[in-house]
């Protein structure tokens, strides 16, 4: 059987496609964080569909890739490029590339993207923590977001790795196809 | 990557592991973390009809006897440090009667000396006014 990563690098322009994962990720980043919400913070996290597709389809370099170009292009679309915000969307995105990278890798046999999106959101929601405890001196009412932070990290990584899952399935029945004969 | 061959890929028994483990992460931390908000004893503070008088820590249990227009109240603050008084000059004497109190927003009240002795949260460990994003 051959690998999904050297038929997606066979059949597609491989810049291209990371080219178009980075500008879908960032605009569905965009369009998320203008939807008016009760609580600034609280949204799905959608984008993440984009970078976990490329780790599972292409490998984690590549994951990488898209999120950092994300984080870039919706920082400067936004307008909060090397603000607060700016920092704590990086730390997140990098801790949770790293961890789903690694996820991935070593326990692909007992979990699926939906597990790994799960991993991947709590440890997104844990990295921009981490730089709010650094900018507000570890301060400790900061720990009280700890469970509602789990608890949203966790059900919407949940929902985000199902979207994510049948994403990449359908990549793959398109690619697994014939290419067409002329 | 060193599996993800076509067609493998499914939900599997992992990631609802991984799911109810956070879930239940986050509802241990949750009573973890508010139990322990909510029980850091605050300060005893004592207001005679409105206007803050004096503030007792709860720490050192120790008595302590407040003279204020004529109201002479002793309150005590307990070992588990709980809170009583144990004499007052009014008449009835039920705040003396009344039970002791330990957690944040009880209170006991002295009506004919215009006594209120109350627990509150000590402000000066939670000075965030707002958050902005």
């Amino acid at each position: 059987m051959i690998s999904t990563q050297k038929l997606i690098e066979h059949k597609f322009n491989r810049e291209l496609i990371i080219a178009v994962f980075i500008i879908c990720a960032a605009i569905i980043n965009i369009i998320e964080t203008s939807i008016p919400k009760p609580i600034p913070w609280l949204r799905f996290g959608l984008s993440n569909i984009f970078i976990l597709n490329c780790i599972v389809l292409m490998g984690w370099e590549k994951g990488a890739v898209v999120a950092a170009g994300k984080v870039v292009v919706a920082g400067i679309a936004l307008g909060t490029l090397f603000s607060p915000t700016f920092f704590m969307a990086a730390a997140g995105t990098t801790l949770s590339v790293i961890v789903m990278a690694g996820a991935w890798k070593m326990f692909n046999r007992i979990i699926s993207p939906v597990g790994v999106s799960i991993l991947g959101s709590v440890a997104h929601n844990l990295g921009q923590l981490t730089i709010i405890l650094i900018i507000m001196h570890f301060h400790k009412s900061i720990f009280f977001q700890l469970p509602i932070i789990i608890l949203v990290g966790s059900v919407s990584g949940f929902i985000t790795g199902i979207i994510s899952l049948e994403f990449i399935k359908k990549w793959e029945a398109y690619i697994s196809m014939p290419p067409k004969k002329e | 990557m060193p599996s993800s061959e076509i067609g493998a890929l499914k939900i599997k028994p992992g990631d609802f592991f991984l799911l109810a483990f956070f879930l239940t992460l986050s509802i241990l931390s949750f009573f973890l973390i508010y139990n322990s908000y909510y029980s850091t004893p605050g300060i005893v503070q004592i207001h005679h009809s409105g206007t803050l008088i004096s503030e007792l820590p709860l720490d050192p249990p120790d008595n302590y006897t407040i003279m204020y227009n004529g109201a002479e109240v002793r309150v005590r603050v307990s070992n588990e440090r709980k809170v009583s008084v144990i004499y007052s000059n009014c008449p009835l004497k039920l705040c003396v009667k009344h039970k002791e109190i330990s957690k944040n927003g009880e209170s006991i009240v002295c009506l004919p000396n215009k006594i209120i002795i109350s627990i509150k949260k000590n402000k000066n460990k939670h000075d965030i006014d707002t958050k902005t994003y």
